[in-house]
């Protein structure tokens, strides 16, 4: 019985208490709410200042920056009077460049022999190089890296190219081909005399009948690249086979039907230092 | 069994009492107040938001003036190269 009462005590204290928290806990007292409105007032204070503050920073940092821009769009302004042009004759001048620069590109992509046979297109580039060396707009720090960049590679494509020349030989009074070969400014060897009758076949007819005043070529720095020299040893399925010539020994034929005139009726017999014409395949 | 009915009837009656005692002392914020309360926190949260934001435009600001200070010497630097390319073009 007494047991009773006071589980029956402690379930009402128990109900009691906790509807009581449940009601605090709902409400806010005014000193708790006064409290908070005081810290949340001060906060917007403080951003609002803060904000006018920044604001007003902003604007003279704009204004700074615009300050800034004017010195430079003066100062650049300045360039373009001394270079004669304005910011269209600039663009103009960088896009001719980059065409160059692209140009550059593509002839440095050939073959040698490719290159060799565009020849007179690196030299326009190179004429287009100069003039454009000689353009006031070529004084800014932009085109001058540019122009070197060109350079580089038309330097490469220089190098790419063979060094083969012909050199200009006056014929004189008692010249025979043996005697022209053995002179120091020629080939400074007499046997070498098939090269400079095997590159002048359009002139001479007969090795033995050269005359006097004719103009000769000597070939010089190497070869062009459809040009083939006869070494010792040599003979016409050899060179076909060489994988810079032709690569296939059967194609033999090709480079006697192109050089007939110069090896003559036996392709068995070629002689050393005979230039032969290597036909495209 | 009255006698331990009687004494919880009383013993709640008591407590409901010291309860309504103490609850009826205290005050609490009303409706109105507690609306101002977070309006006042909204606009706070609302102006610091904005007060960030500007700290940042002025970061970027401030950033920009750098770039166009360097971008000032470069031209300058620039424009005394051009003079002395130009001079040896001429000489």
């Amino acid at each position: 019985m007494t047991n009773k009462l006071v589980l029956t005590i402690v379930l009402s204290l128990v109900l009691v208490l906790g509807a009581s928290l449940s009601f605090a806990q709902e409400k806010m007292t005014m000193e708790e709410y006064e409290k908070q409105l005081a810290e949340w007032q001060t906060r917007l204070d403080a951003a609002d200042k803060g904000k006018a503050d920044c604001g007003t920073a902003n604007e003279a940092l704009q204004g700074e920056i615009d300050a800034v821009q004017a010195e430079t769009d003066k100062v650049w302004g300045e360039i373009l009077e001394s270079l004669g042009t304005d910011q269209d004759g600039v663009d103009a001048f960088r896009k001719e460049l980059q065409a160059m620069d692209a140009k550059a590109d593509g002839l440095l992509a050939l073959s040698a022999e490719e290159l060799f046979q565009r020849r007179d297109e690196v030299e326009a580039l190179c004429a287009d190089l100069a003039a454009a060396k000689g353009n006031k707009i070529s004084a800014l720090t932009e085109m001058q890296n540019l122009i070197a960049v060109i350079e580089g590679k038309l330097a490469q494509i220089k190098n790419k190219l063979p060094k083969a020349t012909y050199e200009p030989y006056t014929v004189v009074v008692g010249d025979y081909l043996w005697k022209i070969s053995g002179k120091d400014e020629i080939y400074a060897d007499p046997t070498q005399w098939m090269k400079i009758y095997s590159v002048n076949t359009d002139q001479i007819k007969d090795p033995d009948l050269i005359y006097p005043d004719w103009v000769l070529k000597i070939l010089k720095g190497g070869t062009f690249p459809d040009q083939y020299i006869v070494a010792k040893g040599d003979y016409l399925q050899k060179i076909a086979e060489n994988p810079e010539v032709l690569g296939d020994p059967a194609s033999w034929t090709k480079i006697y039907e192109k050089n007939k005139d110069i090896i003559g009726n036996d392709p068995n017999m070629i002689f050393p230092h005979t230039v032969l014409v290597i036909p495209k395949e | 069994m009255r006698k331990a009915l009687r004494t919880v009837v009383v013993v709640t009656a008591v407590m409901l009492m010291v309860l309504l005692a103490f609850t009826g002392c205290t005050k609490y914020a009303n409706e109105q107040q507690l609306q101002a309360l977070e309006e006042t926190k909204a606009a706070a949260q609302a102006a610091e938001k904005a007060l960030a934001d500007c700290k940042s435009e002025t970061a970027s600001l401030e950033g920009q003036l750098a770039e166009k200070k360097q971008a000032l010497e470069d031209v300058k630097k620039e424009q005394q190269a051009v003079n002395q390319r130009l001079a040896d073009m001429e000489s």
